[in-house]
């Protein structure tokens, strides 16, 4: 039994899995775009929490493979969070302290700030999962060819070098073991760091460029040029796709229309502050 | 060497009853190079006709294939002189995607060949290329799949197969193209000795089975692909045909000749060469393993010779034997170690290196020796049993201590080049080395003399050939004195020449007393250089002894995917394998 990472999860089988990756991405943005656009905590929150559900339940994510996914997102809400609940940037003279630990002052609407930009990151984390935890990287290129019109050299392109990236890593490590053979220190400090990064990143890059030139030979050498050529799949729109955009941003229209009503929805006023 | 005079077809229409491919004085020199890559190269191919492509590295025919499908100069500019056709279409009028729908080219590095992630979408894609009918896709993919044995993997994901299985699975997508011509360019030199038995088998099927395809073969593993071919072009140095000639003509009576233009030759070739080296009189013409079986069948003193010649010819390593009561340079206890937590790599490897010895590690792919090797070396920590580098172990010693003293030559050179000048990359080596300065400067001038690299002292390490960044990785290890070097397959991308350089200056570590490991699938190195051999199997040492008695073992040979050396190889099917590795009724 291979375990699947989010990145392997196209592999197996959800009703998600049927949805034409081009909507499917759509829909992430879409609703990523408006996230952006709402402050207040108890509709991100709803929103957050109606990703959450389809991920759970339309796109049959394991939590377990969810949580790790979302390990990176959180690490970042809780940046911004910790950031914004001690700075104090509010309207002068109304900040409001809630508690201080030292130096440190924790402000009221700092905090509520930093909430909301925390949810909003989770938001942004869960809505990306659902994309990526139920897309076949082929069908995805396919679909972005025949439904939004991207030329094929750009995504065929694309193709290859997401088979590159695994191997980027491999290298990398054998990059680094091979200098501190050499008896180069892994050295502190930004001068050391930098010259360090500078020395990984020439063999990388030169057998990154290796390999594009190679691949692009290769696919050259098999008649490819974008142009005039028949397709083995082809990916189209059906209703099922319709069905799963009415179904995702209905709930989240829902939610910013039930929140409207009771009076809780903030929209961007023109600042990043409340 | 010159081609018949036939009226040029200047015509922009593709002429079937034309030439497979037709060079005339055709010449290629790359922007900001001196020389040229290729010079006034003329020869002609029928159709069905198979040709070899010989030439030592750099001789330009890595060139000649890119410029048959049109690759030169249409995507990496060259200035062409003369013309090369194929199938009486001008290459420098056509473009790689036109050229390609009548010569199919297979490269050597199967990875970067394969652009989809499965199997039957590989080789859907050529079709797509070409505009083939989605509803005539299918038997094109199920018959392609079907010829290359690749049908029960239709659905898998193309990183998910071995080494051999990528290969046959690009060889499958140019087959459903239908090309006439195929093109391989080093189609096993990437692979594992299982993955290019594979290959190589798969290669001959097709050419009995499709006469009409015409072949050009650039390859130097020959024994496995030479009966493919029935004609021999050599390039040398300067990019110039310097041979044109039938098979039997080529390996036979010119065989000194290729020998000089530093290119592989067959091991039959070879045994004849040393059979005339000893006065035996042999028909200048002879060079096939049938031949040879012909003339030891005759002639008792050549039987005699080459069984002599398949023997083991080590000399007794004195340096090793002198050093065997001594400590041992690197010692592994019991090591395990896993990437993954229940999927262990090694389980309870045992093994010694002895000073003074070079012992050679050997093992299908992905049987853990490059973790193995990388433990020795220091670079990782087991997680069972311990590791003693110079009786010290292993979590316990530095990283400038271990590199003060162990020495890895990596697969990949540029991994570990870490200056922008070659000079400066082998005086690295020295910088904490009490030496003065004059005298690291002497030393690293000696070393890259020995190299052949004093002209390039100040080149930027990732400018030089292929060859050159390899000699450079060798000549940074070996400029100091160390306990234990060890080197990563590093015969491959190697001609000739170069190999057997590298090989003497490993020879005279070991009279240095450093202790040498080889991590290889060249069972001819091991044979012929290693003290002894140790194999690795389902993440244990399954056996570690001297070649010769590794070598009696075809049971083991063949579960751990290995092959004979080429030599012994040959003698086996020549029954004349040597005493000291035929099998025999020991007594256990």
């Amino acid at each position: 039994m291979i375990r699947r990472g989010v990145f392997e999860s196209y592999e197996l089988a959800s009703p998600l899995h049927l949805v034409n990756p081009a909507v499917k991405l759509l829909c992430s943005l879409a609703v990523m775009l408006f996230v952006s656009l709402i402050f207040d905590i108890p509709t991100l929150s709803a929103i957050a929490g109606w990703g959450l559900l389809l991920v759970l339940g339309l796109a049959r994510v394991r939590p377990t493979v969810l949580a790790r996914a979302m390990l990176p997102f959180a690490i970042f809400g809780l940046g911004f969070l910790w950031m914004n609940a001690i700075l104090p940037r509010a309207a002068e003279g109304q900040a409001e302290a809630l508690l201080r630990l030292g130096p440190l002052t924790v402000w009221r609407e700092g905090l509520l700030n930093g909430i909301s930009f925390a949810i909003r990151a989770l938001s942004f984390g869960v809505y990306s999962v659902l994309f990526v935890a139920t897309t076949d990287p082929t069908t995805f290129v396919l679909s972005l060819i025949h439904q939004l019109r991207v030329p094929p050299r750009l995504a065929y392109s694309a193709l290859a070098a997401y088979r590159y990236l695994p191997t980027l890593h491999a290298e990398l490590a054998q990059i680094r073991a091979a200098h501190r053979l050499r008896g180069v220190g892994e050295t502190g400090g930004l001068r050391g760091k930098l010259q360090q990064a500078y020395r990984y990143t020439i063999p990388l890059l030169a057998a990154a460029l290796r390999r594009a030139g190679r691949t692009a030979n290769a696919m050259e050498a098999r008649a490819f040029t974008g142009r005039q050529r028949t397709w083995y799949r082809t990916t189209r729109l059906r209703t099922v796709d319709a069905g799963y955009a009415l179904l995702a941003l209905g709930g989240v229209a829902a939610i910013v229309v039930l929140s409207a009503r009771a009076g809780t929805l903030m929209l961007w006023s023109g600042r990043l502050w409340v | 060497m010159d081609s018949q005079s036939t009226t040029p077809s200047e015509t922009l229409k593709p002429d079937t009853r034309a030439a497979a491919l037709e060079a005339r004085s055709f010449g290629a020199r790359y922007p900001v190079t001196s020389r040229d890559a290729l010079c006034g190269v003329s020869f002609r191919l029928m159709p069905g006709e198979r040709v070899l492509l010989l030439g030592a590295s750099g001789s330009g025919k890595s060139t000649l294939v890119a410029a048959i499908c049109g690759l030169v100069p249409h995507s990496s500019y060259a200035r062409i002189g003369g013309s090369l056709a194929l199938f009486g279409m001008n290459t420098l009028q056509y473009q790689p995607s036109q050229l390609s729908r009548r010569a199919g080219v297979v490269f050597q590095d199967p990875d970067s060949q394969l652009t989809m992630l499965t199997v039957e979408d590989e080789v859907a894609f050529g079709l797509e290329n070409l505009a083939v009918e989605p509803q005539q896709m299918e038997q094109r993919i199920h018959e392609a799949l079907s010829a290359v044995g690749l049908l029960n993997e239709r659905g898998t994901r193309v990183d998910r197969l071995s080494g051999g299985m990528k290969q046959r699975l690009v060889i499958g997508a140019i087959l459903a193209m239908q090309p006439d011509m195929l093109v391989l360019d080093e189609p096993t030199s990437n692979l594992d000795p299982e993955g290019a038995r594979e290959v190589a088998l798969l290669l001959r099927q097709l050419a009995l089975s499709r006469p009409q395809t015409t072949i050009v073969l650039v390859e130097h593993r020959l024994d496995a692909l030479v009966a493919l071919v029935s004609r021999v072009l050599v390039l040398d140095r300067n990019g110039a045909l310097a041979v044109d000639a039938a098979t039997d003509d080529a390996f036979g009576p010119l065989a000194a000749t290729l020998d000089e233009l530093d290119v592989w030759l067959p091991t039959s070739t070879l045994a004849l060469r040393h059979l005339r080296s000893n006065a035996v009189q042999v028909p200048g013409a002879l060079w096939s393993p049938e031949h040879l079986r012909g003339l030891a069948a005759r002639n008792a003193e050549a039987a005699r010779l080459l069984q002599l010649w398949g023997a083991p010819q080590r000399s007794a390593n004195t340096a090793a034997s002198a050093h065997r009561s001594a400590a041992p340079a690197v010692t592994l206890e019991d090591v395990g170690f896993a990437y993954q937590a229940g999927r262990p790599v090694l389980n309870g490897v045992n093994l010694q290196l002895q000073r003074g010895e070079m012992c050679a590690l050997v093992g299908g792919n992905g049987s853990g020796k490059s973790t193995l090797a990388a433990l020795a070396a220091g670079l990782m920590r087991p997680d069972r049993g311990r590791v003693l580098i110079e009786g010290i172990d292993s979590r316990r010693i530095g990283a400038a201590q271990i590199a003060a003293r162990v020495g890895f030559v990596f697969q990949n050179p540029e991994h570990q080049f870490v200056t922008d000048k070659v000079f400066d990359e082998v005086a690295f080596t020295l910088r904490r080395t009490s030496l003065d300065e004059a005298e690291q400067k002497q030393r690293v001038e000696r070393t890259l003399q020995a190299l052949r690299l004093d002209g390039l002292a100040d080149r930027n390490p990732f400018e030089l050939s292929h060859g050159q960044k390899r000699r450079l990785s060798v000549a940074s290890m070996l400029v100091a004195e160390k306990d234990v070097l060890i080197f990563d397959e590093p015969t491959f991308g190697q001609d000739p020449r170069a190999l057997d350089e590298l090989l003497q200056m490993v020879q005279g570590l070991q009279q240095r007393s450093v202790a040498v490991m080889i991590v290889t699938h060249d069972m001819e190195l091991v044979y012929r250089h290693a003290d002894r051999v140790a194999l690795l199997l389902h993440g244990r040492i399954a056996r570690c002894d001297s070649p010769e008695r590794l070598f009696c073992d075809d049971e083991l040979l063949s579960s751990a995917g290995l092959e004979l050396p080429a030599r012994l190889e040959l003698l086996r099917q020549l029954q004349l394998l040597p005493a000291a590795v035929r099998r025999h009724e020991e007594v256990r």
